[in-house]
């Protein structure tokens, strides 16, 4: 007799903690979206048109979702780490324009980025 | 049955108290001035910040109190005025009155005066807290700004770069085979414009000049401008109690002359009673 009333509240109590961890900022959004982009530019399974038409749809997924992080104003009131170190790091962060600017792809700006120019590999030697 | 009629009588009577008691307690309550402005006032611009806080005392039981004892105060001045006018035009006895009446007007005068200073002192003191109230609330504001300034700066630095390169790269996409220009891509340039538009009439409208948002004088100067002000008016209210104690004084020794004038003439009256006959006022009887 109890148990429909309890299991009502848990199942309102369950959908508000799904709403709230659906919520996601837009800077969240952004990294996940980059996260993806990065797994697409190293996956080694991948053909070359399949990564290139990857990283174009990405390219514009990113550009929208990086002018969307600078015009979140509830970035200002965020006091964590992670948001700094996100908006100091521009050549990362914001992907799809800082290549635009550097006229590179989305993949060599960011292989750039890291440290991982050709120059780079060539110089680097094998240690055990 | 006279038990029943009894504890329906005690129950009526002790509901008409308590409605009695709350309607006094409302009245009280009505008296005074609970602001009820918000901290939204500070979004205001500096000029309008006093002009929202009169208007907000305007409505309060308070400013209706200081009305009503104001219509009081003139109706005393003038009914002393039209008394003192017309002094001379009583005889001995009615100047007498007339001047007890003018004495009597005058103490009711400085009663008055009194409660409007008491309630000028209140409206003062409580125009005094908001503001403080206020500053405290916008100090706090600024600090949290500046905490969070950083976060600030780097987001307008990346938004005027990627401003710079946004026209470049949305070309680039559009280029692309693959690629069709996103739908929240071409509402943001359309946002884009109308906001930029909208600045530029905001920029160029002539009440934006008039507001004094860019006359320099911040909220903060404001406030403590305005706080400068009721505290100067206090200072004002104490040298008004000061001039209220000279009139009572003056009052006081009006009416010792008064007491005086009032003895004299009863002392005239008294000796004039005091004359009894002498002989010598009687001889023309006994010579003629």
């Amino acid at each position: 007799m109890m148990k429909k009333p309890i299991l009502s509240c848990l199942a309102i109590v369950l959908a508000g903690g799904i709403s709230s961890s659906a919520m996601a900022g837009s800077l969240e959004n952004l990294e996940r979206e980059r996260a993806l982009t990065v797994v697409a530019m190293l996956d080694s399974t991948m053909d070359v048109e399949a990564r290139w038409n990857k990283l174009s749809l990405a390219k514009a997924r990113l550009a929208d979702l990086e002018v969307m992080v600078i015009s979140d104003k509830s970035l200002k009131n965020s006091h964590s780490v992670r948001t700094k170190q996100a908006l100091s790091n521009y050549e990362l962060t914001f992907l799809a324009h800082a290549s635009a600017e550097f006229n590179k792809s989305i993949a060599a700006h960011w292989f750039d980025s890291v440290g991982l120019n050709t120059d780079q590999i060539m110089a680097s030697r094998v240690a055990r | 049955m006279s038990k029943l009629r009894q504890i329906t009588f005690v129950t009526m009577a002790l509901v008409g108290i308590s409605q009695m008691t709350s309607t006094l307690a409302y009245a009280g309550i009505d008296q005074q001035w609970r602001p009820q402005l918000s901290e939204k006032i500070l979004l205001l611009p500096p000029k309008h910040m006093n002009n929202a806080i009169e208007q907000d005392f305007n409505k309060s039981g308070l400013a209706k109190n200081m009305t009503s004892v104001e219509s009081e105060i003139s109706d005393q001045v003038s009914s002393i005025n039209e008394l003192k006018k017309n002094l001379s035009l009583y005889n001995e006895e009615e100047k007498i009155e007339a001047r007890h009446q003018i004495i009597v007007g005058k103490k009711s005068y400085i009663e008055l005066l009194g409660k409007q200073i008491d309630l000028k002192r209140t409206r003062l003191n409580t125009k005094l807290a908001l503001l403080k109230q206020l500053d405290r609330r916008l100090s706090n504001d600024k600090a949290r700004q500046k905490a969070g300034s950083e976060v600030t700066q780097l987001q307008a630095d990346a938004k005027s770069r990627i401003e710079s390169i946004s026209a470049k790269l949305r070309q680039q996409i559009a280029l692309e085979p693959l690629t069709k220009e996103t739908n929240f891509s071409k509402a943001f340039d359309k946002n884009m414009a109308a906001i930029s538009a909208l600045k530029t009439a905001i920029a160029n409208h002539r009440m934006q000049s008039q507001l004094g948002l860019d006359a320099g004088a911040s909220k903060a100067d404001m406030l403590r401008q305005l706080m400068l002000d009721a505290e100067a008016d206090l200072a004002l209210v104490e040298i008004e109690t000061e001039l209220l104690g000279h009139m009572a004084h003056l009052l006081s020794l009006d009416a010792m002359a008064l007491a005086e004038d009032v003895a004299t003439q009863s002392f005239d009256i008294a000796a004039g009673g005091l004359t009894y006959s002498s002989p010598s006022d009687a001889v023309p009887l006994f010579t003629q």
